[in-house]
């Protein structure tokens, strides 16, 4: 079999899928990429078996069908690596020959019939999205998401359709992050996905051409269509925690500020804290806020801040200030809305006149 | 109608040949003993009842044949038993008890009551026994089955009753046996009540699995997987933990030969290493083997006192342990994971250190065996049982040399398999622990900053607490000890759920450590307090954030090296070695040059 690729859109589509191919793995297959022209399609594709990849070359000529597997991690440095802007590939059954220009790379091959079939089509109903806002959603929340693979109800982002609203939420235990859209696609349903295959999903859906992204999900795995690719990702099977239940109500005092200044002084008063254990103290009385920290190596700082808009009573908190910082650097608007409770009960972060996301951090106490 | 006896006397030539060692030490030793004899009477339901950990009262009733009043009178005789008659008996011992002895050792030193009845007895029988003096029978009601009531323990030998440890640590003891005897006796309906509460309702169960969940709520079921694995003359069974779930002590590791509870290290030991690399350093997998051995490959010397069990072909059971294991991972593991290849588990072999309360010896020293295919055996070994190895869950230990080597100055050159720093000294190579050393230099800070540190952090969504009885009551006795730690735990019901963790713990996997601080915490009353609180803050610098990413640069590894020397650091938290030295003369001796 002899193909032609435009170099481009091959390398492009080898490394987006060579992201789940595993470091190293039990059946040697399974460390490759399946490439596969058949119904005038050339498709590649390559799984780990708990997230996997379809995709579709569309650039390409070929003159017969046929299948082979290559090493993943070899492939995709081999025609990232090739001078020209095409590539040729040429199967004899054993090897495969990868050329451009002057250069030609043999690269032995695998039979795809060992190539495992991880079955892209997922069943149920389709549900349509749009790409920007699931990837804005997403930046919004992965984030907050708990980084130990061993916390696995919490080590990855939550989609939740409900009648009204797509929810996307995630948390690390200390804070929780929240973002919402409205539900038009009429399906009803929750999923946990794992950190790792979101964070593959989203670099994958940052250069989709198009904005439709399909999803449809048969409760064991989810599958996403966009823009000539398929992936397909396995539901985590652990139960993400009731969220809505602490979620704050009634608040009895609400900040508002400029964010970026904000994130300043929360910067320079960090300094005085130490990495892991610091600790933030908020102090608010009357129209300003007094941020200080106090650390037995690196001394105290202090700053105080002219608050734009002061309700309610005063109060005093303590934050670790990286759970403040992070809420507040994706925070999109000019100002940002603190509400609080009382110094034993979580803030709300939110930014001002715009509605769909949130953050939630707990306080620590104060020493 | 006479009827007729069926406990005897022993006689003389039996009695000698029988090890006469101490059969009450303490609480968990008398019921032991009482809960043996009501399997050995066929119960198919054991109530165990223990109030203030078993000082003042331990009973235990079951539904098995009962006595007859002339039996009644006899069993609490010395060396009478039902059970054996004859020294070729000694051979072939069914059941758990033999020597005629334990209810008459218990009467000398409590208040007794025995209440019994047969199925054909019209009424029951009552005999009470008060430091060895006997009341008349009397008559009672109950059911068919016998009801031991154990008072006040040693209220006559007033210093082995001061010697009884606090209530608490007693009933936990306790506790241990009870889950003992729930993990063999499938079959039987166990009932453990302490202090008046329910703690156990076990009815017969389906499977083993059943059983363990329910005993080990923090061991998931999803992460047990079963052995099934049989060669010439062995067979293992029983249930092991992927190494999903692994736990810093080794309180979740069981041994039973031929139905009979073990302690072995060096069992244990060849379990561990049938998962290779798949266990991170100091961690422990849930274990629970049943090993099924021929009779020819136990020797059953009949040791006056000792009760030891060797097994003849000691590699060939310990290889059979590791492969059992090793192949039941590979089949939960065939696609997700690299296998385990068979070089790299031989070679970790030479360098895993496992340390057991046991000292390691030649042989496998098991409690006596008896040769029989229907196993039935006595759970411990009759006299070795010393209080602090029991509760004591087996951790590191490791000596390290106390004589004080110079200081030398270490200059770091290279790095090996990002765990060893390879390092040059005035007097040859030094070779540094670099995971070790980091967890140390965490734990430094931590107890600099002790107050920072511990500062709690309050969590977003309370985690319940899954946690088996022993780990319950610790909780609820060492609460003030978590707290100053920096741990908020919040209370509904019979519900407990962490609401606050120590800052340090930010980032990192804080309902795991909390699991294994309270296994340090049980301790508490055995170990001295200072010795457990640098332990559990071991523990927190072990699960801290503060890690290092997987690959150190040199630089800050020689930064690391700087600070141990400035403190002039020796080992790990958890007591390893930091620094292994090769010096010159020691090379110059191998390569033969002088
Ligand atoms: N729960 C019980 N139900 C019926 N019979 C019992 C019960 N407990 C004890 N016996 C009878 O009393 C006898 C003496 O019991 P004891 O425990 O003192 O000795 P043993 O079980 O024979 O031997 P060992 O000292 O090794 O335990 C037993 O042999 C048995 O016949
Ligand atoms: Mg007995």
């Amino acid at each position: 079999m002899k193909l032609t690729v435009s170099k481009g859109e091959l390398a492009t589509k080898i490394s987006m899928v060579s992201r789940v191919v595993p470091a190293k793995a039990v059946k040697p297959v399974l460390q490759g990429i399946l490439f596969k022209v058949s119904d005038g399609r050339l498709t590649i594709s390559a799984t780990d078996l708990e997230t996997g990849f379809v995709t579709e070359v569309r650039e390409f000529n070929a003159d017969e069908d046929g299948a082979f597997v290559v090493e993943g991690k070899v492939v995709d440095e081999v025609v990232r690596s090739m001078p020209g802007d095409q590539v040729h590939i040429e199967y004899d059954g054993i090897s495969a020959t990868f050329s451009s220009q002057k250069s030609r790379f043999t690269l032995p091959t695998m039979n795809p019939k060992e190539f495992p079939e991880f079955s892209p089509d997922v069943t149920g109903e389709e549900i349509t999205l749009s790409t920007t806002q699931v990837e804005t959603m997403l930046e919004r929340t992965m984030f907050s998401a708990a980084k130990e693979e061993i916390m696995r109800n919490l080590n990855g982002v939550l989609w939740e359709f409900d009648s009204d609203y797509l929810r996307f939420v995630a948390a690390d235990g200390f804070r929780l992050a929240l973002a919402e859209t409205t539900n038009d696609s009429g399906f009803l349903g929750t999923f946990l996905l794992s950190l790792n295959s979101m964070k593959d999903f989203l670099s994958s859906i940052k250069s989709a051409s198009s904005d439709e992204l399909i999803v449809r999900t048969d409760g064991r795995r989810v599958g996403f269509t966009f823009d000539g690719t398929q992936m397909v990702v396995r539901v985590v099977d652990a139960e993400f925690p009731n969220y809505k239940t602490v979620l704050p109500k009634d608040f009895r005092t609400r900040v508002v500020m400029n964010n970026d200044l904000f994130i300043e002084v929360l910067k320079r008063v960090s300094i005085a804290a130490k990495l892991g254990s610091e600790t933030v103290k908020l102090e608010i009385r009357d129209e300003v806020m007094r941020v200080s920290a106090r650390s037995s190596d690196r001394g105290e700082a202090v700053e105080e801040v002219e608050v734009d808009v002061k309700d309610g009573e005063d109060l005093i908190i303590g934050f670790n200030p990286k759970f403040l910082l992070e809420a507040c650097q994706h925070i999109d608007t000019e100002s940002v809305e603190l509400n609080f409770k009382d110094s034993n009960s979580p803030v709300q972060i939110n930014p001002v006149d715009v509605e769909g996301y949130l953050y939630i951090v707990m306080p620590v106490r104060l020493i | 109608m006479i009827s007729e006896l069926k406990i005897k006397r022993l006689p003389e030539d039996v009695v000698k040949k029988i090890a006469a060692g101490e059969v009450v030490t303490g609480p968990y030793a008398v019921v032991k003993e009482l809960v043996e004899n009501s399997l050995d009477a066929n119960a198919t339901r054991v109530e165990i009842e223990i109030v203030e950990g078993g000082k003042s009262l331990i009973k235990v009733a079951d539904d098995g044949e009962g006595m007859s009043p002339e039996d009644l009178l006899l069993a609490v005789e010395h060396h009478c038993t039902s059970k054996i008659s004859s020294l070729e008996d000694l051979d072939r011992i069914f059941t758990y008890g033999f020597r005629g002895e334990a209810l008459a050792s218990i009467a000398q030193v409590s208040r007794l009551t025995i209440t019994t009845r047969r199925e054909e007895d019209p009424t029951a029988v009552v005999l009470q026994v008060d430091g060895g003096e006997r009341s008349s029978l009397k008559e009672s009601v109950r059911q068919k089955g016998t009801t031991v009531e154990v008072r006040d323990l040693f209220f006559n030998i007033p210093a082995r009753r001061r010697f009884l440890k606090s209530a608490n640590v007693e009933g936990r003891m306790v506790t241990e046996i009870v889950h003992k005897f729930a993990l063999v006796s499938l079959d039987q309906h166990l009932v453990y009540i302490k202090d008046g509460k329910m703690i156990y309702n076990l009815p017969p169960a389906g499977d083993l699995k059943e059983r363990v969940v329910s005993l080990f709520p923090q061991v998931k079921r999803d992460a047990l997987a079963e052995l099934e694995y049989r060669e010439e003359g062995i067979k293992i069974g029983g249930l092991i933990s992927l190494p999903i779930w692994t736990s810093r002590a080794r309180s979740h590791q069981f041994v039973f030969v031929n139905g009979r509870y073990v302690r072995n290290g060096l069992v244990l030991a060849a379990a561990e290493r049938g998962y290779a690399e798949m266990l991170e350093h100091g961690r422990h997998p849930f274990i629970l083997l049943q090993l099924e051995l021929d009779p020819e490959m136990v020797d059953v010397n009949v040791h006056p006192q000792k009760l030891e069990v060797k097994f003849y072909e000691e590699q060939k059971v310990l290889d059979a342990i590791k492969r059992a294991i090793r192949q039941t991972l590979r089949k939960h593991y065939t696609l997700k994971l690299t296998p385990l290849p068979e070089e790299a588990v031989e070679k970790s072999e030479s360098t895993f250190s496992v340390n057991t309360s046991t000292t390691p010896s030649q042989s496998v020293t098991v409690p006596e065996l008896q040769r029989e295919t229907s196993p039935k055996f006595s759970l411990f070994p009759r006299k070795v049982e010393r209080i602090k190895q029991l509760v004591k869950p087996e951790t590191y230990e490791v000596k390290v040399e106390t004589e004080k080597k110079p200081v030398f100055h270490l200059t770091p050159f290279a790095l090996m398999k990002n765990r060893y720093v390879l390092c040059e000294y005035e007097g040859g190579l030094a070779i540094v622990d670099f995971h070790a050393l980091h967890e140390r230099l965490v734990y430094e800070d931590l107890v600099e900053n002790l107050e920072e540190r511990t500062n709690p952090q309050f969590l977003v969504l309370p985690v319940e607490l899954e946690m088996d009885e022993l780990l319950k009551s610790t909780l609820e006795e060492q609460r003030d000890f978590l707290e100053s730690l920096g741990f908020r735990v919040s209370e509904a019901g019979e519900k407990y759920s962490l609401v606050a963790v120590p800052a340090v713990l930010i980032g990192g996997d804080y309902t795991g450590v909390v699991y294994e601080i309270l296994e340090e915490l049980k301790l508490m009353g055995v170990l001295e307090k200072e010795k457990i609180f640098k332990n559990a803050l071991a523990s927190l610098a072990c699960h801290s954030a503060f890690r290092t990413g997987d690959t150190p640069s040199l630089e800050d590894v020689t930064q690391m090296i700087k600070e141990m020397e400035r403190k002039n650091l020796r080992t790990c938290p958890h007591g390893r070695p930091l620094v292994y030295y090769l010096e010159y003369s020691e090379l110059d001796r191998y390569f033969g040059r002088s």
